[in-house]
Order: C-alpha cells, then sequence, then structure tokens
C-alpha cells in the first residue's frame, strides 16, 4: 500500500471513524485509541482496499469489530438493538462532512460572549470559576451561557440527526458481571 | 427528562458533565447514576454531545504525525527480533531467497496492479497541469488535489477532485469521464468544464463546451448543463431548508473561473467583493483600512499580474498599501 493514500484515508476518515466508534463506546479516549490501532493494523498487514470507498467500508468494519471485542473483554453489558450493523449504508460518505459543518456553524452562530464562554471552557480547558474571573462576571452568568450554549448545540443536532449515522445509543450501564455480550449479539 | 426525575433538572446534569459540580452534588449524581438508568442515559447523552463537538475541533494532523512515528517504529523492531533469532550461514541462504522473492512479486504486482494504482496530485502554491492517460487535460488551482489511478478501467474513467480544477476531456464513445468530489458526481463523454468543491465556498460547475449532468449527493438530485451554462449547489441546511441547485449562464459566473483564466470584470461593485475575487485568483490576502470596502468600482482586469491589479486600481481609487509576507493592506479615506 502506498503510504501517501494510506495518509490521506488516515487525514480524512480518522474523526468519522472515532465518531463511529463512539456510538459503541462511551469514553472517548479509549475510541482514538480503537480508531490508531486499525491504522496501525491496516499499515501492518497491507491488506487495504485500494478503491476508497471499499477502503473506507473496511475501516469501518473493523473499527465495529474492535469496538464489540472490547466490549466484550470488558464485559459490560449492552443495548445493542439500537447498535449500527453491518447493514448500515456506509455508502454516504457525506453526512460526516455535513454533521461537521452543522456543528461548526451552530458554534459560530452562538450569540459572541455565549461563544467565547463555550470555547474558554471546552476548548481552553478553563474552569466556570476562570472564566469568570478573566471576563470580570458573575460564576452564574457563566454558567448560564454554558448552558445555553450546549442546549442549543443539542437541539440542533436531534433535528440533525433523525436521517444519520449519528444518533444516540442507549447504553445501559450496570449490571452485572459476565452477563453474556453474545447473547446480545 | 421526566417529571419522576425532576429532582435532576438539565442544569445540575449538564454542570456534572462539565465537571462544574460541588463535592456534594458530586458525590449525590455518583450514587444516583448506579442505580437509576434514565438518569445514566441522560447524562450520557450530553457526554456525547461534548465528545462530538470535541471530535469536531480534533487535532488529526498531530495524531497523523503521532502514528507515522509509530509506522516506522514497528517496522525497525520487528526487523531486529528477527535477526536476532536465526543463525548467519542460514540468515544468508534466506535473504538470497528472499531477494528472488521479492523480485518477484515486485515485479508481479506492478504486472497485475498497476490499473488500479492511484495517484494523487496535489497544486500546493500554483496551478498545477496534468495530462491523464486518456489524453485529457486537468489543470488543477492552487490548495487542490486530484486523485485518479495509472490506468483508467474499461468501463469509465473516474477521478477525484477536492478543490477546483479545469477539465478538458478527450471525447470517447463508449468510456464516460467521472469526477467526483464530496457533493457532486459529474459525468461527461467528452468536453470542458470548470468543478470547484472546497471548504468555505458552494460548490459549482461550469460548462465551456458540451454536455455534462451533474448529480448532486445530499438530495441525489441530477442537473444537465450544456454549453454557457453553470450551477452553483447549495449545501446549507437550516430548519426549513434542505440542498438545493441554483443554475445560471456562464457569464455570471466568469469571476470565479479567474484562477485559471486571470479574468476579472466588475461593474459597480463594492471594492470589499473585489478583493475576494483578487484572493482567489493570487496567491495573496488583502486587508482593507479606513472606508475602502465600501467603495463601488466598474473595472476589469484581462490577465494582469498582481502588480498590474494594483496598479490599475491605485488609478481609480486614492489609496496607499504595505505589504506584509503575503498580505497586502490598502490604507484609504474612501472614494
Amino acid at each position: 500500500m502506498e503510504k501517501e493514500f494510506f495518509e490521506h484515508l488516515f487525514k480524512r476518515y480518522f474523526k468519522e471513524l472515532c465518531l463511529f466508534a463512539r456510538q459503541f463506546i462511551t469514553e472517548l479516549e479509549k475510541c482514538e485509541d480503537i480508531v490508531q490501532e486499525v491504522f496501525l493494523n491496516v499499515w501492518e498487514r497491507g491488506d487495504l482496499p485500494i478503491d476508497e470507498k471499499q477502503a473506507r467500508s473496511y475501516l469501518l468494519t473493523s473499527v465495529r469489530n474492535r469496538c464489540l471485542n472490547y466490549i466484550r473483554d470488558h464485559k459490560k453489558l449492552i443495548d445493542t438493538s439500537e447498535f449500527p450493523t453491518t447493514a448500515i449504508d456506509y455508502s454516504n460518505q457525506i453526512e460526516y462532512k455535513e454533521l461537521e459543518k452543522l456543528i461548526r456553524q451552530t458554534i459560530e452562530n452562538l450569540p459572541p460572549t455565549c461563544r467565547k464562554i463555550f470555547e474558554m471552557h471546552r476548548f481552553g480547558g478553563l474552569k466556570y470559576q476562570e472564566i469568570a474571573q478573566a471576563l470580570n462576571i458573575s460564576v452564574k452568568t457563566v454558567e448560564a451561557q454554558m448552558s445555553k450554549a450546549l442546549k442549543t448545540l443539542r437541539e440542533k443536532l436531534e433535528a440533525y440527526t433523525k436521517h444519520s449515522i449519528f444518533f444516540f445509543v442507549k447504553i445501559f450501564k450496570l449490571l452485572d458481571k459476565g452477563s453474556s455480550l453474545d447473547m446480545c449479539l | 427528562m421526566e417529571k419522576q426525575n425532576s429532582i435532576f433538572d438539565d442544569e445540575l446534569i449538564i454542570r456534572y458533565v462539565l465537571g462544574e459540580c460541588s463535592p456534594e452534588e458530586q458525590a449525590f449524581m455518583d450514587d444516583a447514576l448506579t442505580s437509576n438508568t434514565q438518569l445514566y442515559q441522560e447524562v450520557e447523552r450530553w457526554r456525547k454531545l461534548l465528545d462530538v463537538i470535541a471530535i469536531t475541533y480534533m487535532d488529526v494532523e498531530k495524531r497523523w504525525n503521532y502514528l507515522e512515528g509509530r509506522l516506522t517504529q514497528t517496522h525497525s523492531v520487528g526487523v531486529r527480533t528477527f535477526a536476532q533469532k536465526i543463525s548467519s550461514f542460514r540468515y544468508l541462504v534466506l535473504a538470497a531467497s528472499l531477494l528472488i522473492l521479492i523480485g518477484f512479486t515486485t515485479w508481479l504486482f506492478f504486472y497485475l496492479s498497476s490499473s488500479n494504482r492511484l495517484i494523487t496530485q496535489y497544486a500546493s502554491e500554483e496551478n498545477l497541469q496534468l495530462m491523464l492517460k486518456d489524453g485529457s487535460m486537468v489543470v488543477l488551482n492552487r490548495q487542490s488535489t486530484l486523485t485518479y489511478p495509472v490506468r483508467f478501467s474499461s468501463q469509465e474513467r473516474r477521478v477525484r477532485l477536492d478543490g477546483e480544477a479545469h477539465f478538458q476531456v478527450q471525447p470517447e464513445e463508449n468510456r464516460k469521464f467521472i469526477v467526483e468530489t464530496d457533493y457532486l458526481v459529474i459525468t461527461v463523454l467528452g468536453t470542458s468544464f470548470y468543478v470547484r468543491d472546497k471548504s468555505g465556498e458552494q460548490p459549482m460547475v461550469l460548462v465551456e463546451t458540451g454536455v455534462v449532468e451533474c448529480q448532486f449527493k445530499p438530495t441525489m438530485e441530477k442537473v444537465q448543463l450544456s454549453q454557457g451554462q453553470s450551477a452553483v449547489f447549495d449545501t446549507s441546511i437550516t430548519d426549513n431548508k434542505q440542498p438545493s441547485i441554483h443554475r445560471s449562464t456562464a457569464e455570471q459566473m466568469y469571476n470565479d473561473i479567474a484562477w485559471k483564466t486571470r479574468k476579472l470584470n466588475f461593474r459597480n461593485e463594492p471594492l470589499g467583493n473585489i478583493v475576494r475575487y483578487i484572493e482567489k485568483t493570487y496567491p495573496v490576502h488583502i486587508r482593507l483600512q479606513g472606508n475602502l470596502s465600501d467603495c463601488k468600482l466598474t473595472v476589469s482586469f484581462d490577465n494582469l499580474s498582481l502588480n498590474g491589479v494594483i496598479n490599475v486600481l491605485q488609478a481609480i481609487l486614492d489609496f496607499k498599501y504595505v505589504i506584509k509576507q503575503d498580505t497586502i493592506i490598502m490604507i484609504g479615506d474612501g472614494c
């Protein structure tokens, strides 16, 4: 496999694959690890299809399998009825890009103060207290703005996601050890 | 959230997922989550929202650099342990047979697969002219990528475009030429046309000669364009608006292909808009200071250098300019 093509696939699909993994697994860091491992694996095996569409489907399927293995090995009981399956239509590459665009647009369209507070918290890693001090406003105001930003985003996304691969998977944490996931699959 | 959970109001849940709870709230929520499935789901929805946003703003470049480092590492480690395991004589025999094997498989690989190997061409700082195997000519705009196979298949000639390009397709009756972008699939037999599909601008197709068929992926809608026609594809989605196609004549879009033609034509257009087109045509950023951006001008630039363009503008308008790296700052008091 040519490295250029591999690099192209990585840069183009990394985020989409992370989002896909996030449908199965609740820890974002673990999702990133899994997607990295999948890429590392196909590179070492060199068995990635040369056609980009097929390569994408192959990557999606690999990520899905790895996620399911991870869930099985960690013995969490999960409701799989809403999981993306192999039957999902992988052919529509456009959806992730649109989702990304929608998120960026929604954040850009937030009122300036609201947006600033949101970005300071999510991307700057600042706490409410620190933001309040920096902007010389009350912690309550920061909280209200943050809450407003998140609610707006959720509303927009949920309206959009009715016809998209991005949906909220029900995950029942809990219950006990060993409960066989294989049964659900 | 259902009524029975009203004690867990949205504000508390949001504080919790953002890690902004007081220690008492934190303990209370941790405890409640172990028994309340509905609450768990609600918390998970908010977490997922935060994660989806985090994914959107991920730095993929950084992760690629990290992975690229691991690629070479795993290879060298693999070779060392392999070499240590075998004695020197066996190593020689093995090396010789490996060489033969590699030679043979390489030959076989090129022999068998050269038809579907892909080439990726990226034009970074200036336009790039390419000739494809079938004789078709492509001019790639700056910051655009074209991916195509070394040899086209016998059924179709398919290429992939990210960015902007002009195609002059060699006519072939039995083999369609297909340009695929994120939003469009453009099918032709032999003709010349422009395609644009890059972030920050709406996708566009403009036909110079012949006929092309464009399929707009979000709606699957197809539109036929012939000589002198153009279409802009509106990809934005709002609550009551779906993506849609807007047709126009090629003339209305001529400024959009100036990156290749170097012909810009403006009638009573604010300078603010004019400089946007200049930026698309020449590798330069322009900042306007003072009250320049609302000045309306009627002006045309035909195949001028950037210097020429600035000189023409200075002949019409009163302004000074300074150049900082790749940015020109124009300063003036108005029209």
